[in-house]
């Protein structure tokens, strides 16, 4: 019965979408609505030859895995930290500094980015600070830059990072580092031989669930980053509203998906690894 | 002395773990802490390892006073009770994990604390891909790959198989005399106590209330807690006052003095455990070899004891 729910469930949702799209992909642009003709021969297809030779979307792919493996990367570097800092803390007080690290996250997240550009713009409360103190001249091109943008990725994805990792952290024996510090080891040893290599599924799978969502991130690089930085999620955007070429978006978004397949098959191994 | 504790206190909240504790440990010396489980045994461990500190005395190994070291810098090496082997080393690596913390790694070092412990050829499986009783071996060769002067070993068998445990602890006890390392084992099981060390400590509310052989604290047991806690001593009230006697040393003899009623009767294998009563209601627990007839539950016997038996105990 839940058998044949969950397969109802995956062939509405996300079998039909995905075949629409591939089906999209292999049309020809048209005028009128909407734009775009089924049924025409493939050798008439231009988007997926287009794709693969203009190298505009492969250089906009890459930038967004780039952005993407950055912003995991920045992610894991501050959940580590984090998550064993909150796991110092008296049990009891735990849930709630937990609960404050969840707390920015139940403001909407559209209201959480302008609020990004309210601090990071020229007049900001940041550049203010940094200008009163002398420590500047200029105003520093905090939004619309790259900076803005790490801020965000790194703000909105952290805790897709920290609660897994958390999670991991807080179920691992803490008799394997004692031992490892009854052996000789110094702190930093200890984490390096083995509070990390013990948790590196866990740390592998909270990398992955912050560059797989990462990778097709659109909003944020619109909000905060520089405009001249394409993206494949604005690229595929472009194609859609601007230039009204679905059967390019269509398979730019396939693309992309297929791009992701092998990081998320490897989340997939990695949650399940002890 | 390779250990010295000098009053020793740990409080944990309102739990008062260990209470002014005395206790040394002489070089080559295989002692073991025995104790009730809360008794604070494990937490004596811990204060000499250096994962705790305790609230007020003096740890002292080899002479020199530990305050305020941190575990890595303690001669001291400790066997955890779960072994905490490292599941993503090697056997290999597990064990030479220590020598090469301090830079004194040799493969052939861990080649011959392999062979010491009988895993020789085993050294590139992972600690999952070992039996329980091969794990705890690769975890005593990791405790042991420094050369530590003073081990302490964290209920050892606790987690082998009935079985296995009485070979493991003969083991124990070789690596303990062929190393000359001096072993401080914390165990809630007495037969294993008594079987293995050179000296027993009997933890009561956070000290020691008896400390000697096994032989003497088991013929002379110091106090009534002791008496009953090591083999279940019978209380007797004397004119001369309280004594402790043995289960075992209780006969089962129509020339007895003693008229008793067998309550119940239960067969351990090797034995016969009796619950009697006396006239007055007083219970008493006999221990009988199991080649000796017993009578039925609910029947009349008389009991024997030599006067020698008796233990007298402080009131």
């Amino acid at each position: 019965m839940i058998r044949a729910m969950a397969a109802l469930w995956l062939a509405l949702l996300v079998a039909a979408p995905l075949a629409v799209i591939a089906a999209i992909s292999l049309a020809v642009p048209d005028e009128g609505l909407p734009p775009f003709r089924l049924g025409a021969p493939l050798a008439d297809n231009e988007a997926w030859p287009l794709l693969a030779a203009d190298g505009f979307y492969a250089a906009a792919l890459l930038r967004s895995l780039l952005l993407a493996a950055v912003t995991a990367g920045c992610c894991l570097l501050l959940s580590y930290p984090m998550a064993l800092g909150l796991l110092r803390l008296p049990a009891r007080l735990r849930p709630w500094v937990v609960g404050l690290i969840l707390l920015p996250f139940a403001i909407g997240f559209v209201l959480r980015m302008a609020a990004w550009v309210g601090l990071l713009r020229d007049s900001g409360p940041i550049n203010a600070a940094l200008l009163a103190l002398g420590l500047i001249a200029e105003p520093l091109p905090l939004l619309y830059g790259w900076s803005g943008l790490f801020l965000g990725m790194v703000h909105s994805y952290l805790i897709f990072a920290l609660l897994p990792l958390y999670a991991a952290l807080s179920a691992r024996d803490p008799r394997l580092e004692e031992a490892a510090a009854d052996l000789g080891a110094s702190p930093a040893v200890v984490f390096f031989t083995v509070t990390l290599p013990a948790s590196a599924a866990a740390a592998g799978a909270a990398f992955l669930l912050v560059f797989i969502p990462a990778a097709g991130e659109f909003v944020v690089p619109e909000l905060l980053g520089p405009p001249e930085a394409l993206l494949a999620g604005r690229a595929i955007w472009l194609e859609f509203f601007q230039s009204r070429d679905w059967p390019l978006a269509a398979a730019a978004s396939l693309a992309l998906l297929l791009v992701l397949v092998g990081p998320i098959l490897l989340w997939q191994r990695l949650g399940r690894a002890p | 002395m390779i250990l010295t504790l000098e009053g020793i206190s740990k409080r944990f909240g309102a739990l008062t773990a260990l209470a002014g504790l005395d206790l040394a440990v002489a070089e080559g010396e295989f002692l073991a802490l025995l104790g009730a489980s809360g008794s604070g045994k494990s937490t004596l461990l811990r204060i000499v390892a250096g994962f705790e500190e305790p609230d007020a005395g003096r740890v002292l190994i080899a002479g020199r006073d530990m305050a305020g070291l941190p575990p890595r810098l303690r001669p001291c090496a400790m066997m955890f009770q779960s072994y905490a082997l490292f599941p993503h080393m090697s056997v290999h690596d597990n064990i030479a994990y220590g020598l090469r913390r301090a830079g004194q790694y040799d493969p052939r070092r861990v080649e011959e604390l392999l062979a010491l412990v009988g895993l020789s050829g085993l050294g590139a499986r992972r600690p999952q891909q070992l039996s329980g009783g091969q794990q705890q071996r690769v975890a005593l060769a990791r405790a042991l790959a420094r050369r530590p002067p003073l081990l302490l070993l964290d209920e050892p068998l606790a987690a082998l198989d009935a079985g296995l445990r009485a070979a493991t602890g003969a083991e124990l006890r070789r690596l303990q005399r062929e190393t000359g390392t001096s072993f401080v084992m914390v165990t809630h099981d007495q037969q294993e106590a008594l079987a293995l060390a050179d000296r027993i400590a009997i933890l009561e509310g956070g000290r020691i209330a008896q400390i000697g052989p096994p032989q003497e604290v088991y013929a002379r047991p110091a106090s009534r807690f002791v008496a009953e806690f090591l083999g279940a001593a019978n209380i007797l009230a004397t004119p001369a006052g309280p004594a402790a006697l043995r289960p075992e040393n209780i006969r089962i003899d129509p020339a007895g003095a003693w008229r008793a009623r067998i309550l119940a009767r239960s067969f351990r294998g090797d034995a016969w455990a009796l619950e009697c009563a006396l006239p007055d209601g007083q219970r008493l627990r006999v221990l009988r070899p199991a080649c000796e007839p017993v009578p039925e539950e609910g029947a009349d016997v008389t009991l024997a004891w030599e006067e020698a038996a008796l233990v007298p105990l402080p009131a």
